[in-house]
C-alpha cells in the first residue's frame, strides 16, 4: 500500500512534527496523528501479527474498533502493554513495538506456525494435550499464551485519579449528531455534558464535503461554540466505557500517556447515545490480507490525518452507504474499483506489501482493499443499560429496542446512517420530544459468511478464528453463541468482538438455518475499550487500600517503640521494645502475671442499647440471661446467630434500668452493630431500642496482674476498690472527665478496664504508665494478652471457634438447658445437630516435648486411615508455666480429658493428651484477688 | 506476628493549605440523640443537606430517629424516659473537620457522589468510604464534616492524595 499524505486533508498539525520508533525503526509523524496513521502515512504496512497463527496484519480500522495494530508502547521510563495504534496519539520520542512479533511484525520468527494451521484448528489443545496429562504442556501453552508484556518496571507517578459527577444530560459521541443532539438540549435549558473519546469532536463528520451548507470543520466549530455557549460541558478523549448500577456511568479520560486516566463516575438524568457506528469485514478467502481495511476507516484516515491509503484502490461494498467516502477518496486522487460481492466469489492474494482482489478468474493489484460489509450500530451501553436490541432486516443490523428509560439512541447508534435525518433525530432527542426512527434512504444487500465455501477466511482478525472454527464449533455442538465464543475466542480479542461477532453469529445462524435474530448476541459486558487497572484503583491503593482504624494513643505507643500491626482491622501495638518477639511478649506476659500489665483496648467495642425495650431485646440477643442483671454488674455471655453457631462474645454492662453497654470483640463492632441493628429493626419495636455505636469515643486502658489495684489506686479516684468485685463496673469521674470502671479480666488476673474520652486517653495512659514504673510494670501488646487469655482458656471468636461452634462446644451449656425466655439461635441449639455427641468441643492439648503445637495441626483417628476429629485453634509457650499450651477443637472432647491423641501437620506426626481448657489458676483465684 | 509500624504513616497535622483549606475544629460538644420524636424536639435547630448551618448550637439529621446535636447545653446521658430519647456523648467520637477554599466542593467529590441540588433529610454521607456527617457551615463554600475518630488519619490522607 503506498499510502501517503495529502494536502489540504486532516486535522493534525503539519507544524510539529514528532519523531517516534516502531519495532527499531524511526519516523516521523505530526502533533494529532496516532502511532497508526503516522505509520500508515509512512509506507508501513504490516504492524502487528495475529495471536495463534502469526499472520502478518494490517490496520482494519482508524480507531477503536482496530483488532489488528496492537503494540507496546514506551515513553520515557514508562511502559504500557497492549495499546490500540489507532487509539493512541503521538507523541514525541514514544516507542513502539508490535506485540506477538519477534523480532519484528514484518518479518515473525514465529511466522512458521501458520505452515501448522490445519492441525490447530478450534480446540485443538483441548483435545491434543490431554494426554497423558495437561499439566505436563500447560506451563509452556501459558507462556506462548497472551499478548504483550507487562514491563517489571512498575511507574511509581501512574495513578489514576477518581471524581464524582452529574447532568442532567449525558451525551455519548462527538459525532454530528452528539453535537446536534448536545446543542439543543443546552439550548432547551438542560445542563449538559458531552463526552467523545476522541481528541478532536467530530466523529466522522470530517468525511463529508459539508454538513447543512458549511465545511465539517467549521460546523463542529459552531456547534461546539454554541453548546458551550448555552452552558454545556465537554469532555474530549473521554470514553464512557460502561453503564452500572442505577445508570451510573463509568468515564475514563484520557490524561496523556504519561499518565493514567481519570475515571469520572458521570450520573446522569437522560442519556443520549450518539455512539456512531462500525464497519463490518466482508468474510472471504484472505480476508486478512493486510492492506484489506475497513472503507469507512480510509475515509477516517484521509479526513482527520490526511492520509490517503493508497493511490490504487479497490471498494467491495454490499450498500450504498459509503458513497460520501468514496467520493472523499475520489476528490483526494484515489481511483477506485468498485466490486460487487454479488457479481461472484471474491478471493484476496498478495503478501505483505501488495494487495490485490480476485473475482470471476479476473485478478487485479491494488495498493488497497476497501470493503465495507454494511455499519454495526454500536450499542455497547445500550445493552450494559439492560436495553433491548431489534434485528433490523433493511439494515442487516442490530439496532436499539425496548430500552431503559433514561436512555435514547440517535444517528448511526440508532441505524439512523443518512446524516440529515440524523441530525433532525438527534435534535428531538436534545429537546427530549419523541423521536421516531426514520426509513433507511440506502440499500443494504445481506451478505455474510458462506458455511461450507472454500478458503481461510477470518472472522476474527486478532484470535485467528476463521470460518471453518465456527463450523468446526457447530459440529461439536458449541452452537450456542456463548459456547462458540468460548470455544472458538471469538470475540475474545482485546477489540471484544467489535469486528467479528457479527460475522460469527451470522455464520452459526447459517450453519444451523436460524435466523440471525434467533441465534442472538453474546452478553456485552464494560469496559467497551480495555482500561487499566489502575483506573478502577484510583486513590485505594497502599494505606488507603484498607485503611485501618488508629488508636488515639498510637503517638505514645510509637514513642514506646511499639511494633504495630493490624489486628481486627485495627493498627495495635503487637508488643513493645526491641528484641526477640517471642522472648518480647514471654517478658511481658512474666511482667504482668508479676507485677501489671498495661493495655490499650481502646478498639473494645462499647455499644450502648438503651430504651424501654432495651433489656427484652438483650434477653432475646443474648444466649445468657440479661434480665436478672442489676445495674452496675457485667455479665459474659454469647449472641448467636440464628443457628445457633457463636456469632460474637463479650461482656455486658448494666448502667441502668434501660441502659446497657455492649462491650464485644474488639474486631467485631462493626458487624455486632449491624447484628443488634438488624433485631432492633425486625422483630422487635424500633421506637422504643436505641443502638449508640461509642466505641470511638472511649479509649480503654487495661491494667492487669496483682499490682493492678495499686497502679489504679494512684488515679484517686472516688470509688473503693477494695469493694469492687469482680465483674461489676462503676461510673465516675477523673479530672473533670467521665470516667468507667469495669472490674472484668481477659487474661485471668485482676483487671480494670478504665474507659475515658478518647481525648482524653494520653493523660489516663501517661499516669497509669508513671504509676505502673514504680511498681515494676509497663505496657503490654496484644500478643502478651492473647498468650495470656490462652493461659486462661479464654477464647477469641473466629481464632478458637468455627462456623459452627454452638455455646455448649465451649463449655457454656447452662443457659441452653435453663433459659426460659426465647432468645436468639434457641432453636437451633434443640436440633439433632446441634446435640450431637460428636460435636467439636474446646478442650486444652499438653505435650510433652518443648516444642509448642502447629495452629491448624489435625487431631486424628487411629484408624489404619486416620481421620480429622479436631484441629489446634491457638497454641504457645507459656512463659507462665513454662509448657507449651494449646486450645483445640476436638470431637467428643469434653468427654475425652486424659485421653493421648496423634495430630498430623504438614506430614509430620505428633502426639499430645487431651486436657481441660484452662491451663492457668483454674480455681480463679488471681481473677478474683481484690 | 508482624512489626509493620514503618507501613503506616504517624498520623499527622489535620491542617492542609493548598487549593483547598482543611483545619480542625476542637473543644465541640456532640451528642448523639435518638427518639422517635426527636427530629421534632429539634425542629428549630435540624440541619439536613444542603442547608448552611449559621449557629452555634445546632442538630444534625442522621435519620428519622437520630440526630447530632452540637454545641447544646450539657445532656444527661443515658434514656431519658419523660422524652423518650437516648443520649450518648460523642464529643470525642467524631473529629469535626473544616473544609473550604475554591477547590473545596471539588474536593469533596472526589470522594463521594454529592449533590447541592438533592436536598437529602439526612446529612451522612460515605466519602471516600468513610461515613461521615456532611454540611455546609456558616458559608456555601465551607463544609464542615464530623468524620469518626479512628478514621480520621486515613480521611485526611484521602484529601490529601487527591490534592
Amino acid at each position: 500500500m503506498s499510502a501517503h499524505r495529502i494536502k489540504g486533508y486532516g486535522l493534525i498539525d503539519k507544524a510539529r512534527s514528532l519523531s517516534f520508533r516502531f519495532d527499531g525503526k524511526s519516523y516521523l509523524g505530526y502533533e494529532g496523528d496516532t502511532l497508526a496513521s503516522a505509520l500508515l502515512a509512512s509506507g508501513v504496512r504490516v504492524m502487528g501479527r495475529s495471536f495463534k497463527y502469526h499472520r502478518p496484519r494490517g490496520i482494519w480500522s482508524a480507531w477503536a474498533d482496530d483488532p489488528n495494530a496492537i503494540m507496546n508502547v514506551r515513553q520515557g521510563s514508562l511502559e504500557l502493554p497492549n495499546c490500540a495504534a489507532t487509539t493512541t496519539y503521538l507523541s514525541e520520542g514514544m516507542e513502539a513495538r508490535a506485540v506477538n512479533a519477534w523480532p519484528s511484525a514484518a518479518f515473525d520468527i514465529k511466522g512458521g506456525l501458520d505452515l501448522f494451521h490445519r492441525w490447530l484448528g478450534a480446540g485443538f489443545y483441548y483435545k491434543t494435550f490431554m494426554w497423558p496429562d495437561w499439566r505436563l504442556f500447560e506451563p509452556s501453552i501459558r507462556a506462548m499464551a497472551g499478548l504483550g508484556a507487562v514491563s517489571p518496571d512498575a511507574p511509581d507517578d501512574y495513578l489514576a485519579d477518581q471524581t464524582h459527577d452529574h447532568c442532567e444530560v449525558l451525551v455519548v459521541g462527538g459525532g454530528a449528531a452528539g453535537l446536534a443532539a448536545a446543542r439543543a438540549a443546552a439550548e432547551a435549558g438542560q445542563n449538559v455534558c458531552l463526552v467523545d473519546d476522541q481528541r478532536v469532536l467530530g466523529g466522522s463528520g470530517y468525511q463529508y464535503r459539508e454538513i447543512e451548507g458549511d465545511g465539517a470543520s467549521a460546523w463542529v466549530g459552531e456547534q461546539k461554540r454554541a453548546f458551550l455557549a448555552a452552558g454545556a460541558r465537554v469532555l474530549e478523549e473521554t470514553t464512557a466505557f460502561g453503564v452500572y448500577d442505577h445508570g451510573l456511568i463509568g468515564l475514563a479520560q484520557n490524561r496523556g500517556f504519561g499518565s493514567a486516566p481519570r475515571l469520572l463516575r458521570m450520573r446522569a438524568d437522560r442519556v443520549i447515545m450518539a455512539s456512531g457506528a462500525y464497519d463490518r469485514p466482508i468474510t472471504f478467502p484472505n480476508n486478512d490480507k493486510p492492506g484489506i481495511m475497513s472503507l469507512f476507516a480510509a475515509g477516517e484516515f484521509l479526513a482527520r490525518y490526511g492520509v490517503l491509503v493508497g493511490r490504487e484502490l479497490a471498494v467491495v461494498a454490499n450498500h450504498s452507504l459509503g458513497e460520501a467516502v468514496v467520493s472523499l477518496l475520489e476528490e483526494a486522487g484515489a481511483n477506485i474499483s468498485t466490486f460487487d460481492p454479488s457479481d461472484g466469489p471474491i478471493r484476496a492474494f498478495g503478501g505483505k506489501s501488495s494487495a490485490g482482489l480476485q473475482q470471476n478468474g479476473t485478478r487485479r493489484g491494488f495498493d488497497a482493499v476497501l470493503t465495507s460489509g454494511g455499519l454495526t450500530p454500536v450499542v455497547h451501553l445500550w445493552r450494559h443499560a439492560g436495553g433491548k436490541l431489534d434485528w433490523c432486516e433493511q439494515r442487516q443490523a442490530f439496532l436499539p429496542g425496548d430500552g431503559p428509560g433514561k436512555m435514547c439512541a440517535v444517528g448511526a447508534a440508532n441505524g439512523t446512517y443518512d446524516l440529515d435525518q440524523a441530525l433532525e433525530e438527534a435534535r428531538s432527542a436534545g429537546r427530549n420530544t419523541p423521536i421516531k426512527r426514520a426509513a433507511l434512504r440506502d440499500y443494504v444487500t445481506p451478505l455474510w459468511p458462506k458455511p461450507g465455501s472454500l478458503g481461510r477466511q477470518w472472522i476474527d482478525f486478532q484470535h485467528d478464528v476463521t470460518l471453518k472454527d465456527v463450523e468446526l464449533a457447530a459440529r461439536e455442538n458449541y452452537v450456542s453463541v456463548e459456547h462458540l465464543k468460548r470455544y472458538t475466542t471469538l470475540g475474545m480479542a482485546s477489540d471484544q468482538g467489535k469486528t467479528s461477532n457479527m460475522a460469527g453469529l451470522a455464520a452459526m445462524a447459517q450453519i444451523q438455518g436460524r435466523s440471525i435474530p434467533e441465534v442472538g448476541t453474546t452478553t456485552f459486558r464494560p469496559p467497551f475499550v480495555p482500561v487499566p487497572l489502575e483506573l478502577y484503583r484510583g486513590h485505594h491503593r497502599e494505606q488507603l487500600w484498607h485503611p485501618l482504624k488508629r488508636l488515639p494513643l498510637e503517638p505514645q505507643h510509637r514513642a514506646l517503640d511499639a511494633a504495630l500491626g493490624e489486628y481486627g482491622g485495627w493498627l495495635r501495638p503487637g508488643w513493645y521494645g526491641p528484641g526477640e518477639v517471642n522472648e518480647v511478649v514471654a517478658e511481658e506476659v512474666r511482667m504482668a502475671r508479676k507485677t501489671a500489665g498495661i493495655f490499650d483496648g481502646s478498639p473494645l467495642g462499647k455499644i450502648e442499647v438503651m430504651g424501654p425495650d432495651a433489656e427484652a431485646f438483650l434477653n432475646f440477643i443474648y444466649y445468657n440471661t440479661i434480665r436478672t442483671m442489676k445495674p452496675g454488674q457485667l455479665r459474659y455471655g454469647f449472641m448467636l446467630t440464628e443457628t445457633g453457631v457463636v456469632f460474637d462474645d463479650g461482656v455486658l454492662a448494666r448502667l441502668g434500668t434501660d441502659h446497657f453497654v455492649v462491650s464485644c470483640s474488639s474486631s467485631h463492632v462493626d458487624g455486632v452493630v449491624r447484628h443488634l441493628e438488624a433485631w432492633r429493626q425486625d422483630g422487635n419495636n424500633p421506637d422504643r431500642i436505641f443502638i449508640h455505636d461509642a466505641t470511638q469515643h472511649w479509649a480503654t486502658v487495661t491494667v492487669t496482674g496483682p499490682k493492678a489495684r495499686d497502679i489504679v489506686g494512684a488515679l484517686g479516684l472516688d470509688l473503693d476498690l477494695a469493694g469492687f468485685d469482680h465483674m461489676s463496673l462503676r461510673e465516675t469521674s477523673w479530672k473533670g472527665a467521665a470516667l468507667r470502671i469495669a472490674r472484668v479480666s481477659f487474661s485471668g488476673d485482676a483487671s480494670y478496664e478504665i474507659s475515658i474520652a478518647a481525648s482524653q486517653a494520653e493523660a489516663l495512659w501517661n499516669v497509669l504508665l508513671e504509676t505502673g514504673r514504680t511498681h515494676e510494670a509497663g505496657p503490654i501488646g496484644i500478643e502478651a494478652m492473647s498468650l495470656m487469655r490462652a493461659e486462661k482458656g479464654f477464647i477469641i471468636i473466629g481464632k478458637d471457634t468455627d462456623g459452627e461452634t454452638m455455646p455448649h462446644d465451649l463449655g457454656f451449656g447452662a443457659p441452653r438447658l435453663k433459659k426460659t425466655a426465647a432468645y436468639l439461635g434457641d432453636r437451633s441449639l434443640r436440633n439433632a445437630k446441634a446435640n450431637d455427641s460428636a460435636r467439636k468441643q474446646l478442650v486444652g492439648l499438653t505435650i510433652a516435648v518443648p516444642d509448642i503445637l502447629p495452629v491448624g495441626a489435625h487431631v486424628v483417628s487411629e484408624d489404619a486411615r486416620p481421620v480429622s476429629q479436631g484441629y489446634v485453634t491457638s497454641s504457645y509457650f507459656s512463659p507462665t508455666l513454662n509448657i507449651p499450651i494449646a486450645l483445640a477443637l476436638v470431637e467428643s472432647g469434653a468427654e475425652r480429658i486424659g485421653e493421648h491423641v496423634s495430630l498430623r501437620h504438614l506430614g509430620n506426626t505428633l502426639s499430645a493428651t487431651i486436657c481441660a481448657p484452662c491451663f492457668f489458676d483454674p480455681e480463679g483465684k488471681r481473677l478474683h484477688a481484690g | 506476628m508482624r512489626d509493620d509500624r514503618d507501613r503506616w504513616d504517624m498520623p499527622s497535622d489535620l491542617a492542609f493549605t493548598g487549593s483547598f483549606e482543611l483545619r480542625e475544629v476542637e473543644d465541640t460538644k456532640q451528642y448523639l440523640v435518638s427518639g422517635v420524636s426527636v427530629q421534632r424536639q429539634f425542629a428549630s435547630d435540624l440541619v439536613t443537606w444542603p442547608d448552611v448551618v449559621d449557629a452555634e448550637s445546632y442538630a444534625l439529621s442522621l435519620r428519622r430517629d437520630q440526630v447530632l446535636v452540637v454545641n447544646a447545653p450539657v445532656m444527661a446521658f443515658g434514656y431519658d424516659a419523660e422524652k423518650g430519647i437516648a443520649i450518648t456523648d460523642m464529643s470525642s467520637g467524631y473529629r469535626i473537620l473544616e473544609l473550604s477554599g475554591p477547590d473545596a466542593w471539588v474536593q469533596l467529590k472526589r470522594g463521594a457522589e454529592l449533590r447541592l441540588d438533592m436536598p437529602s433529610r439526612s446529612v451522612m454521607r460515605c466519602v471516600f468510604g468513610i461515613d461521615v456527617m456532611l454540611y455546609r457551615f456558616t458559608s456555601e463554600g465551607c463544609f464542615r464534616l464530623h468524620v469518626p475518630r479512628a478514621m480520621v488519619p486515613a480521611f485526611r490522607k484521602h484529601l490529601a492524595e487527591e490534592a
